[in-house]
């Protein structure tokens, strides 16, 4: 039932290169705008996930489907590859009329493939920032304009295993400590047998909601409000300096060895904590359903704070194309399916956190009847206000990729952080030029 | 001697050569129009498409050389890759020809288990290179990993293999050799081809064992040799899932494996820049070209074809 994200997903999959044959063939399911004078307005949706997602999603329909009797939705899945084939429907004239998209989001708007959501949602009588938050909204608008809707994915949150906390005398984390506290934690939580860890006090990696966690919390971001590279800011060193003291001073991280030395690539903190070999972990709300049969004794809480809170979230929203001949009908359904109603099933089903805060903040949510465990669901709650915004520009694969590439040798120690970063910026300089 | 045809005659054979040549297009069709539609048409397509700038979707805009220009001069990466490619190909395509024929020539003498050792040794290329990557990062494990495990008994720290720059093309070379299974067994069936009289002769006329090995066996496998050569050499120059899997489709720490095709890849499908992913397809199948180019020449000094004459 896990509902791990897309990209991550993505980064770890085998994609095989079938070049322009792929392009010609791929995903050419043409959506029929055919529409009969009278009859219901005929809508196309596109999703990715898996039948878990379908089977909500279904369900979010038939409510729609009651509340906007004059549309009708045709659902359309794409597993695998969904940028590629949904921009091939776009390039083909025939692109969906509503689309979930995530980080590449600036992908379709610089190509001016999405309609611009805020004067839709002012007619609904929607107001944005109350719906989702001022985080959510701002990672899917450029200049004023609102690309998307968020629809799906809260806050990133603290997973702790309680037991490895009583033993080691620490109180449980609750999302006020500061990176004093959480280093000490982190540092009295590493338990040693015999000179090897056998049980990690935080675990992250290069993932791009860790890195910038620190950085946003400590002041820091990747581009400044101008759009121009700032990745070697001293406020961005400061923290990833930190970071990396975690793992390389301190020991109380696993570095990318000690990850392979346990048969993992770097950066997969669900794993360690499911094996009971990790303390804290930051992750989404899809690693509940993984642990939910569980034998350990573990609860979530929000993340602690730097000088500034920053929690990253990880989601999805719905966009309308630009190519839609039903903008109106198709925001309208936008409109109804991020409502309050329209995101219930997102929640009964225990898929994953909805945008919309009113839900976040419901009972329904915090104690749904599938919570028998009592997992502190609150804690998405709590945390939604402190979402911040990650630049995804166009060029955002490449900027991953380059915080990659060239800081694997930091992460190793045998590079200063600053070194790195002096690196990252160069590269950020010549793709964002 | 002369021979003159009568005019029936003539006529009786051309009119079965016709049918026979519409039977030859009729049956290689299905090739061609597989050619043409996935290869030949995407080939040129990919060549006019090298000189625009492309993101897949939207009208390309014609650029001239400007993909050339800046993959030569400006692309901070395209000459390590390069460079990278060139030194899996050069070491991977002769150690594996080493290893294999190694391999066969132990394997192809009669003895006690042959059938169960070749099958061993072929096991590997039928593995999916998927599982063999995933059981291939936990043998290298920096410090729990077998392989460093052995290195240790000798006192030898091992290193940290695929997050190390230095090792981690060794590290997939040494995955590349893991399949040698293929080769060996082409190898097998030449050298059990080799006629037995020759070596008896051979070793009447007082051949060393080593003699008859590098004299006899060696030149009459060399079309096979030869066969390993040119596909391994392409399939080295294309190498991918390797990459893909081993380094978490990035490329290694600070791109110390990355390599052309993934290159290639990361450009068309992951930064939407499908016009300068074509360019530097073009440039790959270049280079494909004169190093397939080069080893056809030189195969005429060193293969050796049974049934041909050498003037």
């Amino acid at each position: 039932m896990s509902t791990e994200p897309l990209p991550r997903l993505r980064r770890r999959r085998i994609g095989a290169a079938l070049l322009a044959a792929g392009l010609a063939v791929a995903g050419l399911t043409a959506c029929a705008d055919e529409e009969k004078p009278g009859g219901p307005t005929s809508l196309t949706l596109t999703i990715w996930g898996n039948a878990n997602d379908k089977t909500v999603m279904d369900q979010r329909l038939a409510l729609a489907k009651k509340a906007l009797p004059e549309i009708d939705v045709k659902l359309v899945q794409i597993s695998e590859e969904y940028n590629t084939k949904v921009q091939t429907m776009f390039a083909g004239g025939k692109a969906p009329d509503v689309l979930m998209l995530s980080e590449e989001i600036n992908v379709y708007s610089s190509k001016g493939q999405l309609e611009d959501l805020t004067p839709h949602l002012k007619k609904a009588n929607v107001d944005p920032v109350a719906r989702f938050g001022q985080g959510p909204v701002d990672t899917y608008s450029t200049d004023g304009k609102l690309w998307a809707a968020p629809d799906r994915g809260g806050a990133m949150v603290l997973y702790y295993n309680k037991a490895i906390f009583d033993a080691q005398g620490v109180a449980y984390p609750d999302g006020t400590w500061d990176w004093a506290k959480f280093r000490e934690a982190a540092q009295k939580l590493t338990v040693r047998e015999g000179g090897k860890v056998k049980s990690w006090g935080y675990a992250a990696g290069d993932w791009w909601p860790w890195l910038l966690t620190w950085m946003y919390q400590n002041g820091g971001s990747v581009l400044d409000a101008a759009g121009k590279p700032v990745a070697n800011s001293p406020a961005n060193v400061e923290a990833i300096q930190f970071y990396n003291d975690l793992v390389l001073k301190d020991r109380s991280a696993p570095s990318p060895i000690d990850y392979a030395n346990a048969g993992l690539s770097n950066g997969q903190p669900d794993a360690l904590f499911a094996q009971g070999k990790l303390a804290m972990g930051t992750t989404g709300f899809w690693n509940i359903a993984s642990l939910k049969d569980s034998k350990l004794k573990w609860d979530i809480a929000p993340l602690w704070q730097g000088k500034q809170k920053a929690v990253p979230a990880f989601g999805s929203g719905l966009a309308v194309s630009s190519q839609s001949k039903h903008k109106d009908a198709a925001a309208r359904l936008v409109a109804f399916l991020t409502s309050a109603e329209g995101q219930a099933p997102i929640v009964t089903s225990g898929l994953d956190v909805p945008s919309n805060l009113e839900v976040v903040n419901s009972d329904a949510f915090k104690k749904p009847a599938w919570n028998t465990t009592g997992v502190n669901l609150a804690a998405f709650t709590e945390s939604a206000s402190a979402i911040y915004s990650p630049p995804l520009v166009p060029e955002w694969n490449e900027i991953q990729k380059a915080y990659t590439d060239e800081m694997a040798p930091v992460w190793n120690g045998k590079d200063s952080v600053q070194a790195g970063l002096d690196r990252v910026q160069k590269s950020l300089e010549r793709i964002l030029s | 001697m002369a021979i003159v045809a009568t005019p029936a005659r003539r006529r009786a054979g051309s009119r079965f050569r016709r049918r026979e040549t519409w039977l030859f297009y009729a049956f290689v069709s299905p090739w061609i129009v597989g050619f043409v539609v996935f290869t030949a048409i995407p080939m040129i397509a990919s060549l006019g498409l090298s000189f625009t700038d492309w993101d897949s979707f939207s009208t390309p805009r014609f650029i001239g050389f400007d993909n050339y220009l800046e993959l030569f001069t400006e692309d901070p990466l395209f000459w390590p890759a390069l460079g990278h490619t060139l030194y899996f190909a050069a070491v991977s395509v002769p150690l594996s020809l080493l290893i294999a024929l190694f391999l066969a020539n132990l394997l192809s003498r009669p003895m006690r288990g042959a059938r169960f050792f070749r099958t061993v040794i072929y096991i590997p290329a039928l593995v999916p290179l998927v599982a063999s990557a995933m059981i291939f990062r936990w043998l290298l494990a920096p410090q729990t990993g077998p392989v460093n495990g052995f290195l240790a008994l000798f006192g030898i720290e091992g290193p940290a293999w695929l997050l190390d720059e230095d090792w981690v093309i060794p590290a997939i070379i040494l995955l590349s050799l893991w399949q040698v299974g293929a080769g060996t067994i082409l190898l097998i069936a030449a050298l059990q081809g080799v006629p037995p009289e020759l070596y008896e002769a051979a070793r009447i006329d007082g051949a060393s064992r080593a003699q008859r090995f590098w004299r006899i066996s060696v030149p009459l496998v060399t079309p096979i040799l030869f066969f390993n050569l040119i596909t391994g050499m392409i399939a080295a120059f294309q190498v991918f899932s390797q990459v893909y899997v081993l380094t978490d489709g990035t490329s290694g720490p600070s791109n110390a494996s990355l390599m052309l095709v993934p290159y290639v890849y990361d450009n068309a499908f992951r930064y939407y820049h499908m016009g300068y992913a074509s360019a530097l397809a073009w440039v790959l199948f270049v280079i494909i070209m004169i190093f397939s180019v080069g080893v056809l020449r030189s195969s005429r000094g060193w293969v050796f074809y049974e049934t041909e004459v050498r003037r």
